[in-house]
Order: structure tokens, then sequence, then C-alpha cells
């Protein structure tokens, strides 16, 4: 992964500092713009007005119910995902291994879509553990299916991509048969920000906030993770319990991203190779870099697809996804000799 | 050895004729087996038009598709050399869907018989994809299967794309995006039927090079064989059998995964057995999703696409789960 050539620049401080402020100084515009540009036109003077809570008129409001909670939750999903994305590929050493290929997304997805049929008035907070127990299902029948070992990395994307074709299948059916309160699931399926409001961004908070503090503190931990195993048992790591711990997190980063938002797919696959091919394999500047790359690349993506099929709202998966099987099929190239 | 193999050919042939009359006896209304005798020797009777308009094709039809997207799943395994390859992994059902739902949503009012070419024009398209994707196929086969996973999520998103854009008729283009049998006529059987007589054949035929092909390249090149031009034909006589089953039934997944798994367990690896037996295990697995799907929440119906996973899918997860057992005990 890591080119030797460029190691010593990667890790000069000034590159980081450099490298941090563009991309915080990307998502500050990112955020802007996309407060900004929408279907109804706003002039600089009123998003002013709007962002400081001085005026209370029709445009104000709509920004400050509207646009503003949107773009923090893509923000917010958008380092969730990036997050497990890295440690899921940490986890299960595959470079391919993402949320969406573990089956994680579709297991959440068909959780949550199961239990708005069995159960008609579902709270928001019930909908999130049916997604965290999806998620958890999905994960653990790929993981029996492909198996942990290195080497089955293609194995691994085969298993996957059955299980999601299986709960997909099953995601459908469950919609073919109650089309009456499924009707605006479909949006949701494919992954979408557009409907976010204050309350979803105050129920994602929790998580996010859990999630970053649990993976500042087990970053040392996950470090072991990168050396060989038996390097790490000498130096005295329970490798296990900080795989289960590892597990638990990109659980409750992507399960959590997953139930508000859908399954927004392959930013979990893409950043983590964009910020490793920025900085190397060093986790102490590769976790941070990747969930603020995250954040941009869902921002800027949230931004773009409202202007897909102008003036409808088209959901951000697609995006992410058109994005990502583009990036997949350039990763299976690259690493697929090395897999044969 | 071939005892065993006729009696597991003789057993599935008789599921499929146990499990084509019992899907034209039984469904929303129940036919009596003198009725069902009646017609096939076509004299007039009052089931008369359930037997011969509606049954019976939609039998025909998913015997036929069933027999297609196995054999299409055997070729694939076999070149790819990859148990879980299928004509769903390679993106060959998504390019199909893909199309389909293009054609159903923006051609609404184009003729009923668009929706299949469409979607056979979808599944050459996904293969032609792989083809430039995977430099001429030269590639190793898992790369040829990532890449197709990758080319199947591209066209997953744009076929939701479309579903998005136009939510108000999308009830036909998810039962179609699923899979089902329902309201097949003749007509889908004649227009199947002649590719699968051709088709068929040709991959029987070309058992001993998949026979070759499913050990390395150097096996295949010391043997004599140009490895690139018969991996590209026999992928693209695959491509060809599922999609012309999948543009007759729609995106019904799993049959091509499994039945050529059952067979292999039966059978073993020569493709000269293995390739017949697939393909009656086939047509049952169709016959069954389709006839549990009818039955299960009787008079709607459950599409059999979604059948086939569920069926499909759990025993999938034994078997996989076996074969890693069998491997880490021949490692240990």
């Amino acid at each position: 992964m890591i080119s030797s050539s460029h190691k010593g620049k990667q890790n000069r401080p000034r590159f980081l500092l450099f490298l941090f402020s563009v991309l915080v100084a990307l998502l500050a515009i990112g955020i802007l713009c996309s407060l900004k540009w929408g279907q109804a036109p706003v002039s600089w003077g009123a998003l002013w007005d709007a962002v400081s809570y001085r005026t209370h008129d029709k445009t104000s409001l709509y920004i400050q119910t509207l646009r503003l909670p949107r773009a923090l939750l893509a923000c917010m999903v958008g380092v969730q995902l990036a997050l497990a994305g890295l440690l899921t590929q940490l986890l299960v050493k595959n470079p391919l291994a993402s949320p969406h290929i573990l089956g994680i997304n579709a297991g959440a997805a068909f959780a949550v879509v199961f239990g708005l049929v069995a159960f008609a008035d579902l709270s928001m907070m019930s909908t999130v553990a049916f997604a965290f127990f999806g998620a958890a299902g999905g994960a653990a029948l790929v993981l029996s299916l492909a198996g942990t070992s290195r080497n089955s990395y293609v194995r691994m994307a085969l298993a996957g991509i059955t299980i999601h074709f299986l709960l997909s299948a099953l995601t459908e059916g469950l919609i073919i048969l109650n089309q009456e309160t499924t009707d605006s699931m479909i949006f949701w399926l494919v992954g979408s920000v557009s409907q976010a409001a204050w309350k979803d961004v105050q129920l994602l908070l929790p998580f996010f906030a859990a999630g970053l503090i649990l993976a500042f503190f087990m970053l040392p931990s996950f470090k072991l993770l990168q050396v060989d195993e038996e390097i790490s048992i000498g130096i005295g790591g329970r490798l296990s319990v900080i795989r289960i711990v590892g597990m638990l997190l990109v659980l409750l980063l992507a399960g959590s991203a997953v139930a508000l938002c859908g399954p927004i797919g392959f930013v979990c696959l893409i950043v983590p190779h964009i910020a490793r091919s920025l900085v190397g394999g060093r986790l102490t500047v590769l976790l941070p870099l990747t969930g603020l790359l995250g954040g941009v690349l869902l921002v800027y993506a949230d931004f773009v697809s409202r202007f897909i099929a102008f003036p409808y709202e088209s959901p951000v998966g697609l995006l992410t996804s058109a994005i990502g099987a583009a990036f997949f099929i350039y990763l299976a190239r690259r690493n697929g000799g090395a897999a044969a | 050895m071939m005892n065993k193999n006729a009696i597991s050919l003789l057993a599935a042939f008789l599921l499929m004729i146990i499990l084509s009359v019992v899907s034209i006896r039984v469904g929303a209304v129940s036919v009596p087996f003198k009725e069902i005798w009646l017609t096939l020797q076509t004299q007039p009777n009052k089931s008369f038009f359930i037997v011969h308009e509606l049954r019976m094709p939609r039998v025909a039809v998913a015997i036929l598709a069933g027999i297609g997207l196995s054999v299409g799943g055997v070729i694939l395994q076999s070149v790819l050399r990859n148990p879980l390859a299928s004509p769903d992994v390679i993106g060959l059902t998504k390019g199909a869907g893909f199309l389909a739902a293009a054609v159903l949503f923006l051609f609404p009012a184009s003729p009923s018989y668009w929706l299949p070419l469409a979607a056979l024009a979808g599944a050459f398209l996904a293969f032609a994809l792989l083809l430039l994707l995977t430099r001429r196929l030269t590639l190793p086969p898992a790369t040829l299967a990532l890449v197709g996973i990758a080319i199947g999520a591209a066209f997953g998103a744009g076929t939701q794309y479309l579903i998005v854009k136009h939510p108000r008729d999308i009830s036909l283009a998810l039962l179609w995006l699923a899979g089902s049998l329902w309201g097949r006529n003749w007509h889908d059987v004649w227009t199947l039927l002649p590719w699968i007589v051709i088709l068929l054949p040709a991959a029987w035929l070309s058992f001993s090079k998949l026979n070759v092909l499913q050990f390395n390249d150097m096996t295949g090149a010391s043997l004599g064989l140009n490895i690139f031009r018969e991996r590209f034909l026999l992928i693209l006589l695959a491509v060809a059998l599922a999609g012309i089953c999948v543009s007759a039934v729609g995106a019904i997944g799993f049959v091509g995964l499994l039945a050529p798994h059952i067979a292999r367990s039966l059978a073993g690896p020569r493709h000269q057995r293995l390739i017949p037996l697939a393909a009656l295990i086939g047509a049952d697995l169709m016959l069954l999703g389709d006839f549990l799907g009818r039955i299960i929440i009787a008079p709607r119906e459950v599409p059999a696409g979604i059948m086939t996973a569920v069926i499909g899918a759990p025993y999938f997860v034994y078997l996989l789960r076996r074969e890693r057992r069998m491997r880490s005990t021949k490692q240990a």
C-alpha cells in the first residue's frame, strides 16, 4: 500500500498540517455550498442571517430546519461510514472489505424494512435497534461463509455479494407484499440524507460521539491489528478482545448510519483507500484523516446528487455507488493479480 | 459410479415430473387429475383454460429457465474456477434488470416484446463491459469475478435511480426485478425453447474443454487449448443461456448458483455428467420456487425469485460451511 519513496514526505508534520487544513476548509466550503444551493435559491445575506439565527422569516426557517441538519447529517454519516470501512479493512485484513461487502448494510436494511412491516408504528430508536441486529446478522453470516483467513478475499467478496443478493431479495419481497406501508421505503433503501431533520441529528449524535471516542481510545490497540498475528500476541495484545470490540464499533458506526440514512454504498470502501494513499498506514494519522475525508466526500456527494435530476432529489447513495463501483474495479484489477 | 449417476439423474427427472404435475394440479383453483389428463389429450373440459393457457406454459417456462440458468452457472463456476460464481454475481442479471427497467419506465408504451429483448441486450452489455474492463478476459479468473461484482453494483445503482425517479409504476418493475413466472404464456415458451434446444447441446459438447479449464491455465495450455479463446467462447455461451432465461423470467437469483453446487456434490466434477444433472436440478428448483410462491399465501403470489432465494440461501450456507470444514480438516 505505502509507496516507499513518498514515505518520508508523507509523515512530515508540515505536509500533514497542510492536508488537514485543506480538508477542513473543503468541508466548510462543502457545507456552505450545500446550505446555499438547492431547490430554492438563497442569497448570501439571507444565508448569513439564517445561520446566525438573527431572522425568523421563511427562508431562514427553511435553511435552519432543512438544509442545516441535512448537511450536518451527511457529514456525520460520512465520517461514521468511512471509519467503519477502515476498521473493517483492518479487522479482516482485506483491502476489498467494507461494511457493504460484509453484508452489514443489506442486513440492516432488511431488518429495518422488516421492522416497519411487522410493527407499523416503529419509533426511531427501535429502528436503530433493528438496524443493529440486522447488521450483526448480516456480518455474522458473511464471516461464517467466508472465513477470516487473509488469503480469502475474493471468497469474501463473493460470499458478501451472495448474502447481499439474498437479503435484498427478501427485502424486495417484503416491499412487494406490503406496498401500502413500504412506499416511502424505496427512497430510503438507496441511501439518502434528503429527509434529514434535527431529530435525526440528535438521534445520531450519541452514536457518533461514542463511536469517535471509542475509536480514539482503541487506537493503540488497533495498531496491533496491522502487524503480524504472532508479533502482536508476543507483545501481549489480546487479539480476540480487540477484534470483538472493533467489530462492535463497526456495527455501532455503520448500523446507526444505515438506520437513519439507508444503506449508502461504497463510501466505506473508497475513503480508507484514498486516505491510505495520502498518508500511508500510520494509524494515528490515518484514522482521523479517514473520518474527515468521509465527511467531506458525503457532503459533496449529497450536494452534487441534488442536481442529478434537478429539481427532483436523487438519493446520494446512487452517486456513491456509481463512484464506488468504478473504484472497486480499479482495486480488483490491481489486487486481483496477487489474489489468483 | 455409473449407477449412482444414473440414479441421481433419474431421481431429478422424476422430481421434475412430479413437481410439474403438482404445479398444474394445485393453485388458487385446484384441478382434478382427471381434467389434467383430459387437457393433455386436448379434449375440452371445464378446466381446459386454466390448465392449458395458464399453468402448462408456466411450468414449461419454469423448466426451460431453470435449465438455462443452472447450465450457465455450471459453465461460469468452472471457467472462473470459483464455486461462488453465478450469472447474478457476474453482473449479468443486474445488467438485464437495468435495461428492462429502463424500457418499463422510460418507454411504458412500448410493445411487450421489447422487455425480453432489452433484458437480453442488458446481459450482453454487462458482458461487453466485463470484456472491456478485464482486457478481454485475460486477467486472472478471480479478478473477473470481482469486476463482475462491481459491474453488477453499477447497474444496480442505475436501476435504483430509475425506480426512485418514477415512483408511481414501480410494482411491475419490482416484480420483474425479483423474478416471477406470473402470467407467462405459450408465446414465452416458444421464444425460449429454440435457444435452449440449440445452446444446451452446445454446452454439453464442450464438456471436455470445461473439464480442463476448471484446473489452472497451465494445464489447459499444455493440453493444447487456446485458453483465452475457449474461455471467451464458453463465457459467451453462459451469458447467452442466462441472458435468454433472465429475459423470459426476470432476475431470478440463486438457481444459477445453487443447482450446479447440488449437482456437483452428486455427480462429481466431470462435466459430461454434471451438465445434464445440473440442468434437471435447476428445473426442479424453479418449479419448486414457483409452486411454493403460488401456494404460500394464496391467492396472492410471492415472486418465484424470492422463493428460490429463501429456499436456496440456507442450503447454500450449509454447503459452504461443510466445504470449509472439509478443507480445514484436510489441512490439519
